[in-house]
């Protein structure tokens, strides 16, 4: 509880981005895109692969962060969206990772994907790449 | 088979399932998820789920085990299985709840297009295709008025084919689903509509049923509309004499339900109106005296979320048999075996929810009712001995991975 007070205050200082695999040809991303594959609502790029999303558990406060800023949507929202596709047989979940550390690696080795990582976090910029947003 | 103990027996198998689920990380394609839910409900008077008048009633779990296999990234394939044992409504069978195969030809944010195909859930307000999921729901138990456990197999899966889109447009997007298909209509039907299981059998049913939501920033706030025509053919038993025997012919019936949801960090407001028009014109019988009837529904509904982990909810939930006769007094004339407040339910529902991890939820709930409108008769066989005002106070555990 500690913890989500102080990530939520704190989130405006940090930058974080939306990283995806190397084999992505998208450049920039814009926000109604980012939403729905985050939302698992929308399920291949522009190209026909599947998109692969990953991210981190629901009270982590990246995760927090990035789904209120970057989404502009609540946490609770996408974890609705998700429960009802995959109890409808619609959809699935995105892959959750246990942190920062773990989301780098998968996204760097898994062809398709997409995740977000905080401003902190040391990138090699020859594994993965970061999309702009519009 | 005893289907009683059905969430004991697969307990083990589940946890079992729960190890081997881990691989979906590595394996994106192949799914397994599922859920296990033990209620307890309590009443000072009349019966809900099992014998719980003055005395705590267990009779109640669901337990759901899918999976989804992706076999192109245009075809997607999905099953799930559940037992709902809920006293004499449900006797915890396990039932194929879906099984679809789902393409899409278009999947852009602009324009994703799909056709579902198969045993569906059925898109009907905010609630219904997760109607039986634990934690998709507000509460332990859903809006009674507008999602009446006893017509349950009515609603729950179809038969059929559903098309289905999302579309970008201004504001923020849209879900359309159209579908056609064959309801299931078992005995619960006959109760639910009829107030007794009839001679004969409901059979040869077909419905179509659209919904639109429009989802405006980011899903801030959400407004649906769904409209649904079903015709539910019977055909009568072996005894033309008995009191209860009907013509051979349909029900119709109709349905049109309005949705409007606002969500904000810490809390939602949700509020559903539905129309359902029965018409047994068709059908004679007892139902000569009442041909056609409309049923009248509606909630208002406030969530309150502390932080992840703590809910609080406060409903009013209004249900009106007869929309032309709140009070019930015509109705209770016409059909004497059951009193005037047979025919609607006012409830108020306080509600607690508490996630003290992801996997888990527990809920607490006391509703203060007035009314008998949508008590099942399978666990009240008796409508004259119901009671006008009556309290319910239920616990609820689930897991989930």
């Amino acid at each position: 509880m500690l913890f989500v007070v102080l990530g939520l205050s704190s989130g405006p200082l940090l930058a974080d981005s939306v990283i995806v695999s190397l084999d992505v040809k998208e450049q920039a991303i814009n926000k109604n895109f980012l939403l729905a594959a985050f939302s698992m609502r929308i399920t291949r790029w522009p190209d026909g692969r599947p998109i692969r999303v990953f991210v981190l558990p629901d009270r982590n406060n990246l995760h927090q962060r990035f789904v209120k800023q970057h989404l502009q949507v609540f946490p609770y929202q996408l974890r609705n969206n998700w429960d009802r596709q995959v109890y409808t047989g619609t959809g699935s979940f995105p892959v959750t990772v246990e942190n920062m550390e773990e989301m780098y690696r998968m996204v760097s080795q898994t062809e398709g994907s997409i995740g977000y990582i905080a401003e902190s976090f040391k990138l090699n910029l020859e594994t993965v790449r970061v999309v702009d947003e519009f | 088979m005893n289907f009683k103990y059905f969430a004991t027996l697969l307990l083990s198998a589940v946890s079992g399932l729960c190890l081997s689920s881990s691989v979906r990380a590595a394996e994106e394609t192949f799914s397994v998820n599922g859920f296990i839910t033990q209620g307890v409900f309590y009443t000072d008077n009349n019966n809900v789920y099992g014998d719980s008048d003055n005395k705590p009633s267990f009779d109640f779990h669901e337990i759901g085990l899918n999976t989804a296999y992706r076999f192109a990234p245009e075809l997607r394939g999905a099953v799930q299985v559940m037992s709902r044992q809920a006293g004499e409504v449900d006797n915890g069978e396990p039932k194929l709840d879906y099984a679809l195969l789902d393409y899409r030809f278009n999947d852009s944010v602009e324009k994703a297009v799909g056709v579902r195909v198969g045993r569906l859930k059925i898109p009907f307000g905010f609630y219904n295709e997760t109607r039986d999921v634990a934690f998709t729901r507000p509460s332990i138990m859903l809006p009674q008025s507008l999602y009446f456990d006893q017509a349950r197999d009515l609603e729950l899966s179809i038969d059929g084919v559903i098309l289905y889109s999302s579309l970008e447009v201004p504001g923020g997007w849209l879900d359309l689903d159209l579908l056609y298909g064959s309801p299931q209509t078992d005995t619960n039907v006959e109760y639910a509509y009829f107030a007794f299981d009839a001679p004969g059998k409901l059979n040869d049913s077909d419905g179509v049923m659209g919904r639109a939501i429009y989802s405006v920033d980011g899903g801030r706030i959400r407004v649906g509309l769904t409209g649904a025509e079903y015709r539910l053919g019977y055909k009568p038993g072996n005894d033309p004499t008995l009191w209860n025997e009907l013509n051979e012919g349909n029900l119709n019936l109709s349905v049109l339900a309005l949705s409007a949801q606002y969500n904000s960090e810490n809390w939602s407001l949700t509020g559903e109106y539905m129309l359902h028009e029965l018409d047994w014109r068709e059908l004679g019988g007892v139902f000569t005296l009442n041909p056609v009837t409309t049923i009248e529904s509606y909630y208002v509904q406030l969530q309150y979320r502390f932080n992840y982990s703590w809910d609080l909810l406060l409903r009013y939930d209004d249900l009106k048999l007869d929309k032309d006769d709140p009070q019930g007094k015509q109705n209770s004339v016409l059909f004497y075996t059951r009193p005037a407040h047979n025919f609607y339910a006012k409830d108020l529902t306080l509600g607690v929810g508490w996630r003290p991890d992801p996997k888990w939820l527990f809920r607490a709930e006391l509703h203060n009712v007035e009314g008998t409108g949508w008590l099942a008769e399978q666990d009240n066989p008796d409508a004259l001995a119901l009671r006008k005002y009556w309290n319910a106070f239920s616990l609820q555990a689930t897991y989930h991975f």
